[in-house]
């Protein structure tokens, strides 16, 4: 099962032991990463903010990494990035499976609250629930794919 | 034309006259907002003695408004899922949509704005508002669309006018009438 993960990746700096944490459940459960820009940019020795040639090819490869994917994660707490809101959207018009995950400690909600799609499940997690959160949704959709 | 205007909705007060700027440039060419949200929205946060809205009731509000508009346009300068969301929505929809950045905030504008690759996405930078009612007003220009039913003339090989004259001979409606039925049915393919 192919996995597209997305999140805010001007605050990987600050948050990449919780993308880690998804991808690791991800990965755990049987999903194989696209375009796994996490650990791209973690084996580059830098993270991206300031690193502009790795910027510079991301969008298009996001793009067909949502396109490629079978199912689509989204780290989707609080404000978010115009980036990711735009990969969620084409992931729900492509058709695929979306599971965004909203941080509980994070009092300040998410616009995924309010978006209704069939194709889409929004969780509220901590380090105590992730991993059956995962499973759970990976293995409901194994089944059919 | 009707015009979907929108932005974070968390950074309203501190953008308000940025916002009231465009919106002043919408309305000064004759169109109008397909949604009228921001003022509101600035005495929500101001005043804090009105309820936020429910956010289901807002992405109903925000896709609706992209289905009636014509052209959507996105102040993009702070963070927003939702202005990702809608963008993307809009360009399936096949609506023309422009980014505004302020040039302060470039360095950290949301790569995809500027390597997103679909010829109805237009992405601007701006320093003052000048330049930005020049370039709102511009794109609103380049955008726009009589109400009126528009003519053009187009060439067909034998083959291709043989069948749209059988096709009128058969189902006994002009061969423009035929026509346009093939692309309103394109159309609702592509829907």
């Amino acid at each position: 099962m192919l996995v597209y993960f997305s999140a805010n990746a001007r605050d990987i700096n600050n948050d990449i032991k919780s993308y880690r944490s998804i991808v690791a459940c991800v990965q755990r459960y049987g999903g194989i990463m696209v375009h796994n820009w996490i650990e791209i940019a973690a084996h580059r020795g830098k993270m991206p903010v300031n690193d502009m040639e790795w910027w510079d090819g991301m969008p298009s490869e996001a793009i067909v990494g949502v396109r490629d994917a079978d199912v689509f994660v989204v780290e989707a707490t609080g404000q978010g990035s115009l980036g990711v809101g735009f990969e969620m959207a084409m992931a729900l018009i492509w058709d695929k499976p979306v599971l965004a995950l909203v941080n509980k400690e994070f009092e300040g909600g998410s616009y995924v609250q309010g978006i209704r799609h069939p194709h889409l499940s929004v969780y509220y997690y901590d380090r105590h629930n992730l991993e059956d959160i995962v499973r759970h949704f990976l293995n409901s959709l194994s089944s059919g794919l | 034309m009707v015009i979907h205007f929108t932005s974070s909705r968390t950074n309203v007060v501190e953008d308000l006259e940025t916002l009231r700027r465009v919106m002043g440039v919408i309305h000064q060419t004759g169109n109008v907002l397909a949604r009228d949200w921001m003022e509101p929205q600035y005495h929500i946060d101001v005043t804090k003695t009105v309820k936020e809205m429910d956010s289901r009731r807002i992405y109903d509000l925000n896709i609706d408004a992209i289905e009636r508009a014509d052209l959507v346009i996105i102040e993009t300068s702070f963070k927003s899922f939702g202005s990702g969301f809608q963008a993307a929505t809009a360009l399936t929809r096949k609506k023309p949509v422009l980014l505004l950045i302020k040039k302060t905030h470039v360095e950290n504008e949301s790569r995809i704005s500027q390597g997103a690759n679909d010829p109805l996405l237009t992405r601007k930078v701006y320093s003052n508002f000048s330049e930005l009612e020049v370039v709102v007003k511009d794109f609103i220009k380049s955008n726009s669309i009589k109400t009126k039913d528009l003519r053009f003339n187009f060439v067909l090989d034998p083959q291709l006018y043989n069948h749209i004259r059988w096709k009128s001979f058969k189902t006994k409606r002009t061969k423009a009438e035929v026509v346009r039925e093939l692309l309103i049915q394109d159309m609702e393919r592509d829907r």
